[in-house]
């Protein structure tokens, strides 16, 4: 028998098992960091996460919200203050959460408070019986919206009130990666943080 | 290279290749490994994402619940601002709510120094956190008044246009709070109306603006918030009876020795730090530019005129006594920070195409009447009184920072002009395009809409010794004073108005009223300890006599104003 038949001996052996364990490991670690990545981008558009991060952009842009006004399934309308202090609802204390299918998004839109110093006029006192979803539609031909992203990755979105505990009830239903949650809009909690 | 791997045979050696498999296992392996390590590394968005979320609600939570405590704290009338102060408006530190904490100050929203005892208005920023994250809470408020003497605020400062006779809105007039005041995040209606508390003499145009204001009307006091909104809702603040409006104070009479020695005219330009009493008119030249410095007085037996270009600067305490008429032209009256103006007439008055308030802060706010001007101090910088019945006019586009106090007289703001500040006239004139603009750091909240005020009794009547007051003056305040045991409040500059009376009681020499250099510190000085010592006598003969003294604000001057939170900070969103 000659050398180059000779088998391999059994530090070989076990150098060569060794390698192949950690080889076995990393590409084990390498492919379920991969699987966890992949999950972990799909799940950011969590809807459950982007709901609640829109009440807290909501809570940040509007802190003294007051109430919901109307609804029709896609546009909501929202008193945001009372920073008119009369109790009745004005132009500028208004805004709008409408689901945009386009982007995905969620925006809040409102009129520019640049629009309302041009022109003293502009300013509405509203009634609680006025059409508010209309008002946005004028405001919006007229150009004097602006708008801020809440929610952004989603599949879907509308707006739904089961009326059970009066108008001001509304919630917003949100999909994205065919997972669904819900998050309240209203009744909003006064004036938190002091209660 | 090539000849060294092969054999003598012609085979490839093996030898020569032994080890080369081992180092490209390694290159692999430390390539997977790196790739793996990395990749493994990689965070969970998911899960940090809902953990940001439990540790900002913690805080929230946090941040809420010691606002809460904080509140407690400030309407306890023993809390010590005055240390609060030292501690640079720490209220309280290190607070555990739950598994965070919370730290809360206080700083006076007026100064925006930390808070102390003679703060009226603060913020409460309370800071929670947990784990790194943050939520900050604030909230806006008066403070309850310490126990003490309790105050009346004589001068109708609460009311940003108020009229004895009539008042009238026309076309596209606006009235609404000013924007640029620390005071106008509190969002409390601006309050105007006839002192009478009738609205049959309130002339609204439809184009008018008032949003967010109410008028006065008499009625009962809101006694709870339900009340409270609900006469919100109907853009009403009511009280029990009508509004008396004390006339502005007098100027005491010229003293005879000093006319003859007063200049014929005068004219002001340059460097000013003297007093004069001219027998004839004042002029601050056209184009001229003049600086008033510390405590000067200027008794005009003519007019005041300030010519077309001129700069007028106020850098002390400044007061005109102008017994003709006081003409604005298109110029610029400036009061620097610290200094106030008076302008004391007994004829007319007439701004046209001027600016009159506080010193800008922005160099190209020139005049703006939109109502987003800076602050720059506020209204109280300057008094425009009128002690007769003549006529105020502000015209051509004018802005004026400032109180107009004239309860005799027609005020008529017409052509686009502005006042920010308040407006008091017997029939006061909004013309369209014109707007006021109130400064809410003139309500104290003591006066005639304040139920807890000294204007009223315990029983809800005005107190008699209220109406017994004429005039302004420091005879009558003082008197009211003595009587009441309830401390007079009228705004800064009116009050230097109200020593007058007493100046010419205490001092009726006053040899040096005319002369150059005199100053007029020290009678003042005299009738503000006599005006002091004679509330703190009735205080304290009230409180000999076993009557409490009553201080306390109503439960609606006491609420705070939610601001809500700030954005989380250290949140890895």
């Amino acid at each position: 028998m000659t050398r180059s038949i000779r088998g391999f001996t059994l530090i070989e052996v076990v150098v060569a098992a060794g390698l192949l364990s950690i080889v076995g490991l990393a590409i084990v670690a390498f492919v379920t960091a991969f699987a966890r990545g992949a999950g972990a981008r799909a799940r950011i558009s969590d809807p459950a996460l982007e709901g609640a991060l829109l009440v807290e952009r909501l809570r940040a842009v509007a802190p003294a919200l007051r109430a919901p006004l109307a609804s029709d399934g896609e546009t909501a309308a929202l008193w945001l203050s009372d920073s008119v202090p009369s109790r009745t609802v004005h132009l500028s204390e208004l805004g709008w959460l409408r689901f945009d299918p386009t982007m995905g998004d969620i925006v809040l839109e409102r009129v520019a408070d640049t629009h309302f110093a041009e022109d003293r006029g502009l300013e509405t006192e509203f009634e609680a019986d006025d059409d508010f979803l209309a008002i946005r539609e004028d405001s919006a031909r007229d150009g004097l919206l602006v708008s801020t992203i809440l929610a952004e990755g989603l599949d879907s979105a509308r707006f739904v009130g089961d009326g059970r505990r009066g108008a001001d009830d509304l919630a917003l239903e949100l999909e994205a990666e065919r997972a669904t949650a819900r998050v309240a809009i209203g009744p909003v909690v006064p004036e938190e943080p002091l209660r | 290279m090539r000849s060294a791997m092969i054999s003598t045979n012609g085979r490839p050696d093996r030898r020569a290749h032994r080890g080369s498999a081992i180092l490209l296992a390694l290159v692999a392996v430390g390539v997977a490994t790196l790739l793996g390590l990395s990749l493994a590394a990689t965070r969970d968005a998911n899960v940090a994402a809902s953990r940001n979320l439990a540790h900002a609600a913690a805080a929230r939570a946090a941040a809420a619940g010691a606002m809460e405590v904080a509140v407690d704290v400030l309407e306890d009338p023993s809390t010590d601002l005055a240390a609060i102060s030292k501690s640079g408006g720490v209220l309280f530190e290190g607070l555990a709510v739950g598994g965070a904490s919370a730290k809360a100050r206080v700083h006076d929203l007026l100064t925006g120094l930390a808070a102390d005892d003679s703060s009226e208005v603060v913020e409460i920023v309370v800071e929670g956190t947990s784990s790194g994250i943050s939520q900050t809470a604030r909230a806006v408020g008066r403070l309850p008044r310490a126990p003490g003497a309790p105050t009346a605020d004589l001068d109708c400062s609460e009311f940003a246009l108020l009229a004895t006779g009539t008042l009238v809105f026309e076309g596209d007039a606006c009235l609404a709070v000013w924007s640029g005041s620390p005071l106008a995040i509190l969002a409390e209606p601006v309050a105007y109306g006839l002192a009478s508390g009738s609205t049959a003499q309130i002339a609204v145009s439809p184009d008018a603006s008032l949003h967010g204001t109410v008028a006065l009307s008499i009625g009962g006091f809101a006694t709870d918030a339900e009340m409270h909104d609900e006469h919100l809702a109907d853009k009403m603040v009511r009280i029990p009876a009508a509004i008396h409006v004390p006339l502005a104070a007098v100027p005491i009479e010229r003293a005879a020795e000093s006319l003859g020695g007063g200049a014929a005219d005068t004219l002001l330009d340059g460097y000013i730090a003297y007093d004069a009493m001219p027998e004839g008119d004042m002029r601050v030249p056209a184009r001229a530019a003049a600086t008033l410095r510390g405590v000067r007085s200027f008794d005009i037996a003519g007019n005041l005129r300030i010519e077309r270009g001129a700069q007028l600067r106020v850098e002390g305490e400044t007061r005109f006594v102008v017994r003709g008429n006081l003409v604005i032209e298109p110029a610029t009256v400036e009061v620097a920070a610290g200094a106030t103006l008076s302008f004391i007439v007994l004829g007319d008055a007439s701004i046209d195409g001027a600016y009159v308030g506080g010193e800008r802060s922005n160099p190209e706010e020139l005049r703006d009447a939109t109502g987003r001007a800076a602050y720059d101090g506020g209204a109280s910088r300057v008094l425009l009184s009128l002690a007769g019945g003549g006529r105020v006019s502000i015209s051509e586009g004018s802005v004026v920072k400032g109180e107009i106090y004239a309860p005799e007289a027609a005020v008529a703001v017409a052509t686009r002009s502005a006042v920010y500040g308040r407006v008091l006239g017997r029939d006061v004139r909004l013309g369209a395009g014109c707007a006021v603009f109130y400064d809410p750091a003139l309500d104290d909240r003591s006066g005639w809409t304040a139920r807890a005020s000294g204007i009223w009794t315990p029983t809800g009547a005005v107190r008699t010794e209220v109406r017994q007051i004429a005039r302004l003056d420091g005879e009558s305040l003082e008197r009211f004073a003595v009587e009441t045991g309830v401390v007079p409040e009228v705004s800064p500059s009116l009050g230097s108005l109200t020593l007058l009376a007493i100046e010419d009681a205490d001092d009726d020499t006053r040899s040096d009223a005319g002369a150059a250099g005199s100053g007029t510190s020290r009678p003042r000085e005299r009738a503000s300890v006599r005006i002091a010592r004679g509330i703190l006598r009735a205080i304290e003969a009230q409180r000999a006599n076993g009557h409490g003294v009553f201080s306390d604000v109503g439960e609606l001057d006491r609420a705070f104003v939610s601001l809500g939170f700030d954005p989380m900070k250290g949140a890895d969103e």
